[in-house]
């Protein structure tokens, strides 16, 4: 009923009223593409070994013969064996490290009191300098250092 | 300009009826806002950004073990109290048992002190586990993962 008032003039040449509603469908549509592209960018992984023996871990971390240990100290500096590195030189430091080894494996460790944001950030970099496999260790190191 | 005289002669502009468009593209925009933070299982946490991290590989839905900023553990859905490392490592040995195909995936605050995580590491070695996937968020700002 209140329709056909609408209808009527309509018909002598008067449009009804319109929203322009192509600048909403816009920005709508660009909101909708951001979101959907962001969905797979936001979560990745990282894959961390556990090694079976946790007994042969200790060993690694003082003989320099076996696995390379990276390890993040109580005041968050980053160490390759026993030497702290800078977290600027520590990606190319340890490709080179890596590269005198022949491998790609690292084992790894933090301090207990690091936060778990700090560890991630070294485990980043050391994907940086190449490290393809790594394990952590599941016992503190056996000397704080 | 043709057109504008048209419609003053009193035909109408032919327009497309957009509204039933602009109606799914917005339920469509309001399930993505929604469903977004909600996607995984457990607490809610704040993963650490990196930028050299790997795309999920395929395979089943991991088993999801996320530790918050007070450091309370979940797996799956299940709240655990600190100190439950027992519990922890029995709910989970029932689960990999069931399944031994399924990972296992840590999504940590990054928050948590490293030693809280070190426990989760030992309690999912003495499950068996071969490894963890460790949940992160890539840096939009470098697409780029890692080339691994």
């Amino acid at each position: 009923m209140g329709m056909d008032l609408g209808t009527k003039p309509t018909k002598k040449g008067r449009h009804t009223p319109e929203m322009n509603v192509t600048p909403l469908v816009d920005v709508v549509l660009v909101l909708l593409i951001i979101f959907m592209v962001i969905t797979p960018a936001l979560s990745k992984q990282i894959w961390l070994h556990i090694p079976n023996d946790p007994e042969d871990l200790p060993a690694a971390a003082v003989d320099p013969n076996q696995p390379l240990v990276v390890s993040v100290n109580d005041e968050g500096r980053i160490r390759i064996n026993r030497d702290v590195v800078s977290d600027e030189r520590f990606p190319e430091r340890l490709t080179r490290v890596l590269a005198a080894r022949g491998e790609r494996k690292i084992f790894f460790d933090a301090h207990e009191d690091v936060p778990f944001e700090r560890a991630a950030e070294a485990l980043d970099l050391a994907r940086e300098g190449g490290a393809r496999t790594i394990a952590v260790m599941t016992t503190a190191l056996p000397s704080g250092g | 300009m043709g057109l504008s005289k048209n419609s003053q002669g009193g035909r109408p502009r032919p327009a497309m009826n957009v509204t039933p468009l602009v109606d799914i593209v917005l339920v469509l925009l309001i399930i993505f806002m929604v469903v977004l933070p909600n996607q995984e299982k457990g607490a809610a946490v704040e993963v650490p950004t990196l930028d050299h991290a790997e795309e999920d590989p395929d395979g089943p839905e991991p088993f999801s073990l996320s530790i918050d900023r007070n450091g309370r553990v979940f797996f799956e859905s299940t709240a655990l109290a600190e100190g439950e490392d027992a519990r922890l490592v029995s709910l989970m040995n029932e689960a990999h048992g069931a399944d031994p195909e399924r990972k296992l995936m840590l999504r940590a605050d990054g928050r948590v002190s490293y030693g809280r995580i070190r426990s989760l590491f030992g309690a999912a070695q003495e499950v068996g586990f071969p490894g963890v996937m460790m949940r992160v968020s890539g840096n939009p700002d470098r697409p780029t993962g890692g080339e691994g």
